[in-house]
């Protein structure tokens, strides 16, 4: 059970459920990458989805999505990733100026806060940040054209 | 400071006039992307992101066909598609604040939405990326809809245009990831080019199918005295209509002939021959293969057609129907498949020779450099040299008498040349007193 309060516990409790579900989560000690943009200091690459305005928030959505949208996305694999984006800007030219064009790498320790188990096919998983954690120390691995 | 959203042409409204009900999203990345509503008479709408700024999410709303909806689900049809193909050719703009309130809607013709907000054409939909699927599945009981309700994943069903206008239809569907090709809106200079290099292709092409020069044979038959003329009308075409998506044209033949012993028409052999052409140029081997079939005429025209695509950065979808006989057939090019085609083409060397017997007049004689241009009896004109035998006869020829003549064609393409060299040698030539 975590004993260091995450970094959003107020939006937490505004949400009025288990938020996040402690069973589920886990340490991490490893790479993971995330989508940036370019402008490494830029907001979006350091806050979560729905910290960042406007948020596409669905007022319908379930405890476990909206609590999701308080953390950070990252994603275990470079290439996944690396598609997953590509076919995003592909689809969505204009979301380059949201999420990014640009791979980051991050070194995700447990000391940064806790995380849900990566989805088996994209290795997309989401990093609960725990209050005393800053922001990422974000390298360009790779940028998409 | 806060980037104002582009500005779109459009019709403001007060407010969205339609009162939905959120099904489940077809792209949802920290939030939802793509998704889909239904109104109260179940009719399915889209909501597609397409920009945001800090304060407002600006949407692209549509309502979609189930059918279509259902085959985008199935991955047969594009989301270029799925765009393409709004019920009553409507579009809204919404835009949302950080409530989640609409406080913008326009109604805008497709016209007018920029490229930035339309996805790349080669990108089908990946459940992976979805929410809710089953509840948009079973909501629009999308499992019940068959693919043979629409049949396959074509721009526009070009057999059911065809079957409309009772017709063969060609149907050339051109985009491009630049401002050249919007939606519904083409550069003038960028149509008359990718209709006339695929007017000559065809033209080259049916010039090749009637051939004159070699031998007759199964494929080849040999074209009677005056027939060059309308045998380059069996492969013109009459613009018919274009519709809005990208720019989609479709052209009709000017001139229909029916070969009686495989009851196809000439439009369909020739198309046919132009799609055989498009496959073995695929590989190096097949391409080989089909070199005895290829001439300078349609190796030019086809290098052009493949050179437009590549230097305005074009994709092209070529799409025939025969409502006769339901044959129909689709290729697609873009400029990296137009490149490595190109490439196979430059690497294909043809060195053959072969004499040819014509009647006909001359039409120009230079005794300086022993050169000619003839006109054989069928209108064929051929340009060449005298042999060493007949330079010093050329005095004797004249610009009114008919002539039976012997030229040595010789057809030369290295590795690396775009096209065939064509030479062409009288070696003899006799005046036909008879007539």
């Amino acid at each position: 059970m975590s004993r260091i309060p995450f970094k959003y516990k107020k939006f937490h409790a505004e949400l009025g459920c288990k938020c996040p579900s402690l069973e589920n989560l886990r340490e991490f000690d490893d790479i993971a990458y995330r989508f940036v943009i370019e402008d490494l200091n830029h907001f979006n690459n350091h806050n979560p989805p729905y910290v960042i305005t406007p948020a596409r928030i669905d007022s319908e959505d379930c405890c476990d999505v909206k609590c999701k949208g308080y953390a950070i996305s990252l994603f275990t694999d470079l290439k996944k990733a690396e598609n997953k984006l590509k076919k995003f800007l592909a689809t969505k030219p204009l979301l380059s100026n949201v999420l990014g064009n640009c791979i980051g790498k991050i070194q995700v320790t447990p000391e940064c806060g806790m995380v849900d188990i990566p989805n088996i096919k994209d290795t997309h998983f989401n990093l609960h940040e725990f209050e005393n954690h800053k922001s990422f120390n974000i390298t360009i691995v790779t940028k998409i054209e | 400071m806060n980037k104002p959203l582009l500005n779109i042409s459009g019709i403001e409204i007060p407010q969205f006039p339609k009162e939905l009900t959120k099904i489940g999203d077809l792209i949802y990345f920290q939030g939802s992307l793509m998704s889909v509503y239904k109104d109260k008479d179940m009719y399915a709408y889209i909501f597609d992101w397409v920009e945001s700024n800090d304060s407002l999410n600006r949407w692209l709303v549509y309502q979609t066909d189930i059918k279509i909806l259902a085959e985008f689900i199935k991955g047969k049809y594009s989301h270029f598609n799925l765009i393409n193909s709004p019920e009553k050719d409507l579009f809204y703009l919404v835009d949302k604040n950080i409530n989640g309130d609409i406080v913008n809607c326009k109604i805008i013709s497709g016209k007018h939405i920029p490229n930035q907000y339309l996805p790349q054409n080669d990108i089908f939909f990946d459940d992976e990326d979805s929410r809710n699927l089953d509840s948009i599945v079973s909501t629009f009981r999308l499992d019940e809809i068959s693919s043979n309700t629409i049949n396959n994943s074509k721009i526009f069903d070009i057999l059911e245009e065809a079957q409309r206008n009772n017709s063969e239809l060609i149907n050339l569907h051109i985009k491009s990831s630049n401002e050249k090709v919007g939606f519904g809106k083409i550069r003038t200079s960028i149509l008359s080019e990718v209709l006339n290099s695929y007017y000559k292709l065809s033209k080259a092409t049916a010039i090749n199918l009637f051939d004159n020069k070699g031998k007759a044979s199964e494929d080849k038959v040999r074209r009677k005295n005056g027939e060059l003329k309308s045998i380059i009308e069996l492969a013109d075409t009459e613009y018919m209509y274009s519709k809005a998506a990208s720019f989609s044209v479709f052209l009709k033949p000017i001139k229909q002939k029916i070969d009686l012993f495989d009851n196809t028409t000439c439009t369909e052999k020739i198309t046919k021959t132009v799609f055989k052409l498009f496959e073995a140029s695929l590989a190096k081997d097949s391409l080989e293969e089909l070199k005895p079939f290829i001439d300078n005429g349609m190796l030019t025209a086809y290098n052009n057609f493949l050179k437009e695509i590549k230097e305005q950065d074009l994709t092209i979808t070529v799409q025939y129907a025969n409502p006769g006989n339901s044959f129909q057939i689709k290729d697609v090019f873009n400029p990296q498949k137009a490149n490595s085609i190109m490439k196979n083409l430059s690497v294909l060397e043809v060195s053959n020779t072969h004499n040819i017997k014509l009647k006909g007049f001359f039409k120009a004689l230079d005794s300086t450099n022993y050169t000619f241009k003839f006109e054989s009896l069928e209108g064929d004109i051929y340009i060449g040299k005298f042999s060493e035998q007949l330079k010093n006869g050329m005095f004797a020829f004249n610009l009114q008498s008919i002539y039976q003549i012997s030229l040595e064609i010789a057809e030369l393409k290295k590795a690396g040349k775009a096209n065939i060299d064509e030479k062409i040698t009288m070696v003899a030539s006799i005046e036909d007193k008879a007539n």
